[in-house]
C-alpha cells in the first residue's frame, strides 16, 4: 500500500527525466562494465564499479 | 496541530515531528508511519547507520504516550548542541552533507527502504561531521517508482555545488532565500554553456529543466527498478565527488600568513590567550571573526566546545578540511557576516531560527575584530560591546587595535570624524556598563591591547 506522502508531491519528483536518465545510465554503466573487464582481462587492475558500495562519504 | 510545544520546523511530515518536552526535544513516532518505523529498525537499516555514525541514535521512551492520539512511539533522539543550516556551510560541508545522503541512500536500499526527502536540513554537523537527524526519512522502496526525493536533492545539494564548483560563487548561501533549494532553470542560466555536454549536468541540469515544463511528468507506467536506482545514486555520488571550490584567493583567505604583520604577533597573542584561558570558566565558546581557525584551535586544546563565525568562505573551508581530517572534534563552523547575521526564516518567520537566538556561550572570542566593525561597518564602539554581551554569558576575550597601527591607518584612511570617535578610552568605556575588565595586555609594540573581561550579570 503506498503511503500518503502529503508534504511531498509526488508529480513533481521529476519522475520522467528520472526515467530517461536511467535509461542513460543503464547504457553508460552497461559499456563501462564490459570495458572494466577488458582492463581486468588485460591484467590492468581496476575495481569494478558496481562493487564499490562501502565508500567513505568524505 | 498548533501545539506550542512542537518545533516550529516539524510540522510538515505526517509520519510524526520533534516537539519540546521538559528541556528535552522528543521525536513522536505516529500510527501510520509504524510500519516503515518497524522496517527501520528491525532490518538491521538503523543499526548499520547508527554504527557508521550516519545517523544519530535514540533511544525509546516506553512510558511517554506523546502529544497526542497519534502518538506510536516517542524517542529520545541525541540532543544537539549547536544548529547550523546549510546557507551558513562552506562548499566542503555542503559536499560532505551531499555525499552522506547519497550514502545513506544507498545503505537504505539494502534494506527495502530509500529516503523520502532529501533536504539539507536533515543533515547537521555534530563534532565535525555530518550527521541524518531526520528518523523518519525513510520509507519502504517501491521499486518501479523512481526516487522521490531526487529533485529536492538536486536543488538542496547539487545545483549549489555545481554553481560553486564551475564560478567558484558560494551559492549556498542564496538557501537562506530558496527554501527548498535552488531551482534548476537558476541553475541551468549560471552553468557555463559546456555543461551541456558533459553528461552529468546534460543530464540532472539541462534535461531536468526541458521536462520540468511538461504537464504531464508523471509518466503512467513506471518502470524503475531497484537496479536503476542504484545506477542513479552511484552517478550522483561520483558527479559530485568530482565538484571542488575553485582556489581563488580571496580577501581574508590567507589573512594571517601574508598580512604586514609578523609571526611574533601571532606567537605573541596565542601566548596571551593561553595565559587567559584558565582564567575562564567557561565550558562553550563563539569565535567570531576566526578565519583559518587558529585560535579556535587554542580553545579546543583548552577542552572548549567550540562555534567559529566567520564571513570568509574560503579560510573557512580550509579550516572545515583540515579540522575534518582529526579525530572527532566539539567544533562547529559557520559562515555569516556579523553586519547582516543569519535571519530567522521560513514559515512564520521562525521555521529557522535567527543567529542570535541560536547561539550564546560562556565564552566570546573577538580577535582583529573591533576595527573591522568599526571602520567598515560603521558600526559604534557600544553597540559593538552590546553585540558581544548578547552572545557571551560569562567572558570576553577581545582585542583592540589602536590609531597607531599599521593597519587601522589603512582602513581608516578619509575618515577623520570616525577616527575622532575611536580610542582605548572610548572603547573601555563603551564596555564598562556589560563587562569589567580583569586583564589588559598590550602587544605589537603597544599597537593593540588583548583585553580579558568579565560579563557583568544584571
Amino acid at each position: 500500500m503506498q503511503p500518503i506522502l502529503l508534504y511531498v508531491d509526488p508529480g513533481s519528483g521529476s519522475y520522467l527525466v528520472q526515467m530517461i536518465i536511467a535509461g542513460i545510465l543503464g547504457a553508460l554503466f552497461y559499456f563501462r562494465n564490459i570495458w572494466y573487464r577488458v582492463k581486468t582481462f588485460f591484467g590492468w587492475k581496476k575495481k569494478h564499479p558496481e562493487s564499490e558500495q562501502d565508500k567513505s562519504h568524505e | 496541530m498548533n501545539d506550542p510545544k512542537i518545533h516550529p520546523a516539524s510540522f510538515r511530515d505526517p509520519a510524526g515531528f520533534i516537539f519540546l518536552d521538559e528541556g528535552r526535544y522528543l521525536r513522536q513516532v505516529n500510527h501510520q508511519y509504524a510500519e516503515s518505523f518497524e522496517r527501520l529498525i528491525q532490518s538491521g537499516l538503523y543499526e548499520e547507520l547508527v554504527m557508521q555514525r550516519w545517523m544519530i541514535p535514540h533511544e525509546c521512551l516506553y512510558n511517554h504516550h506523546g502529544l497526542d492520539e497519534n502518538a506510536y512511539k516517542v524517542l529520545l533522539p541525541r540532543q544537539l548542541e549547536w544548529i547550523t543550516y546549510p546557507y551558513e556551510w562552506t562548499f566542503d560541508m555542503l559536499k560532505d552533507a551531499a555525499l552522506l545522503t547519497l550514502s545513506i541512500q544507498q545503505s537504505a536500499l539494502k534494506y527495502g527502504m530509500a529516503l523520502k526527502d532529501a533536504s539539507a536540513y536533515n543533515i547537521q554537523f555534530v563534532e565535525g561531521k555530518p550527521v541524518l537527524i531526520d528518523t523518519l526519512s525513510f520509507e519502504l522502496l517501491d521499486p518501479q517508482r523512481p526516487w522521490i526525493a531526487y529533485r529536492q536533492f538536486c536543488q538542496h545539494f547539487l545545483f549549489p555545488l555545481l554553481i560553486g564548483h564551475y564560478k567558484g560563487i558560494c551559492a549556498q548561501q542564496w538557501l537562506q532565500l530558496y527554501l527548498d533549494g535552488l531551482p534548476v532553470d537558476l541553475t541551468a542560466s549560471l552553468l557555463p554553456w559546456h555543461t551541456r555536454f558533459r553528461l552529468g549536468t546534460a543530464m540532472h541540469v539541462h534535461l531536468q529543466l526541458k521536462y520540468l515544463a511538461k504537464k504531464s511528468a508523471t509518466p503512467k507506467q513506471q518502470n524503475f527498478s531497484l537496479r536503476k536506482m542504484n545506477q542513479l545514486t552511484m552517478h550522483l555520488e561520483e558527479l559530485i565527488q568530482g565538484l571542488k571550490w575553485p582556489d581563488k584567493e580571496t580577501v581574508w583567505g590567507d589573512y594571517y600568513a601574508s598580512t604586514i604583520l609578523s609571526q611574533d604577533y601571532l606567537r605573541e597573542k596565542t601566548e596571551i590567550l593561553e595565559n587567559f584561558l584558565p582564567q575562564v570558566q567557561a565550558e562553550t565558546a563563539i569565535d567570531l571573526g576566526a578565519n583559518a581557525g587558529h585560535f579556535s584551535r587554542i580553545l579546543l586544546k583548552g577542552k572548549l566546545k567550540v562555534l567559529a563565525v566567520d564571513n570568509d568562505h574560503l579560510a573557512m573551508n580550509r579550516f572545515y578540511h583540515s579540522a575534518s581530517k582529526d579525530h572527532p572534534l566539539p567544533l562547529q563552523i559557520l559562515i555569516t557576516d556579523l553586519l547582516n547575521p543569519s535571519p530567522g526564516i521560513g514559515w512564520s518567520n521562525i521555521e529557522r531560527s535567527s543567529f542570535h537566538s541560536r547561539f550564546k556561550a560562556d565564552l566570546v572570542l573577538a580577535l582583529a575584530l573591533v576595527h573591522h566593525l568599526y571602520f567598515a561597518g560603521a558600526i559604534p564602539l557600544a553597540r559593538i560591546l552590546m553585540e558581544m554581551a548578547s552572545l557571551c554569558s560569562g567572558y570576553l576575550i577581545i582585542e583592540f587595535v589602536t590609531m597607531e597601527d599599521p593597519k587601522v591607518k589603512e582602513i581608516s584612511a578619509g575618515k577623520s570624524m570616525a577616527c575622532q570617535q575611536y580610542s582605548v578610552e572610548l572603547f573601555e568605556l563603551a564596555a564598562s556598563p556589560f563587562f569589567k575588565v580583569q586583564s589588559k595586555v598590550p602587544i605589537a609594540g603597544g599597537n593593540r591591547i588583548m583585553y580579558l573581561m568579565k560579563k557583568i550579570i544584571e
